[in-house]
């Protein structure tokens, strides 16, 4: 199975050294969304007032293949 | 984490040995924690007619729907109770400890609710749940134990309610870590020592409602302020002063040394 590395920017800040092991892209994809969902309803100030929350979902060959971003606007 | 192999965990031959009451010693002394047991009570527990069976990694011990009429206890290794939504989603309700009877709750609820699995390879003493029964109906101090017992697993229950619904990722990891800390040294006293935690990044995501992801990143950060170490990929406990503070850690409700074991 590939290994996808889940980076955090803006909000909460992270690197992502491990990655997870995960069947397919659209697991990663269903992943990042659920660890974003997570990361917003134990903090949700992070996204008030600054760049919102993105996460970067990058491959094992280091190919960067989707972000997830959630913004507030207003 | 692989949890494949079996922690340290023999201390049923140990207690075996030192009681003299046999396998079920450890049962006995699990209950003593919470509960007053005359030395006839002890000896009527440690008298439970029992088979002792081996369960590796993953195997089912009990599953939902079954009418059951043994009590397992656990000998040693880990296990945990689960529920599965239809959807194949998957919440770890419970995680039983060396000493710990696994269904106390078929004696008066005979139909299995959850199904409960092997986390590490586990032995077993079946116990026929009638035998328990008769205990219980001979002896108001061993009913009281298992009352008392199934009391403190439904304590549990409500505290891991509260952490799952409303502790942040970060204290809700801790708080699961202390847990398990007290509890291993409730059955371990200071061998424990550096306890490896048996449970996957999977599992905790199970347990604690969190993604794999968010597991790694919460342990990651509990390395790197010396909370735990996380050697060859498993998990072990450095310092459970760091982890209490995080998560405001009160053992309050897993009732040791109730003094009322009367």
């Amino acid at each position: 199975m590939p290994r996808y590395f889940f980076h955090t920017t803006n909000g909460s800040p992270h690197r992502d050294e491990d990655g997870m092991t995960l069947p397919d892209i659209d697991a990663a994809r269903r992943e990042a969304i659920r660890y974003g969902g997570s990361l917003l309803s134990d903090d949700p100030d992070m996204v008030i007032g600054g760049n919102g929350m993105r996460i970067d979902v990058v491959d094992d060959a280091g190919q960067h293949r989707f972000a997830f971003r959630v913004i507030v606007e207003g | 984490m692989p949890n494949g192999d079996a922690p340290s965990f023999e201390w049923a031959d140990e207690h075996a040995g030192r009681m003299g009451y046999g396998p079920l010693s450890i049962l006995i002394r699990k209950l003593l924690n919470h509960s007053l047991l005359s030395t006839s009570d002890q000896q009527a527990i440690a008298g439970l007619p029992h088979i002792v069976k081996r369960a590796e990694t993953g195997d089912s011990i009990l599953r939902e729907g079954d009418r059951a009429d043994i009590c397992p206890v656990l000998l040693s290794g880990f296990v945990y109770r689960q529920k599965v939504a239809s959807d194949g989603g998957r919440q770890i309700v419970a995680l039983k400890m060396p000493g710990d009877a696994l269904d106390f709750q078929s004696i008066f609820l005979p139909t299995a609710d959850h199904d409960v699995r092997a986390l590490t390879p586990a032995t077993l003493a079946l116990v026929p749940l009638k035998a328990i029964e008769q205990l219980t109906i001979a002896s108001a101090g061993i009913a009281r134990a298992v009352l008392v017992d199934i009391l403190i697993e439904s304590s549990i229950g409500r505290e891991w309610l509260l952490n799952i619904g409303r502790r942040n990722a970060l204290a809700r990891l801790a708080h699961l870590l202390c847990e398990l800390h007290d509890r291993v040294n409730e059955i371990a006293s200071a061998r424990s020592g550096n306890f490896r935690v048996p449970l996957t990044q999977e599992q905790l995501a199970d347990l604690l409602g969190l993604t794999p992801v968010h597991i790694n990143r919460m342990l990651r950060q509990l390395e790197q302020m010396g909370a735990i170490g996380r050697p060859s990929r498993s998990l072990t406990i450095l310092n459970f002063p760091k982890l209490a503070q995080i998560s405001s850690f009160s053992s309050t409700y897993l009732h040791r040394n109730n003094p009322s074991g009367v």
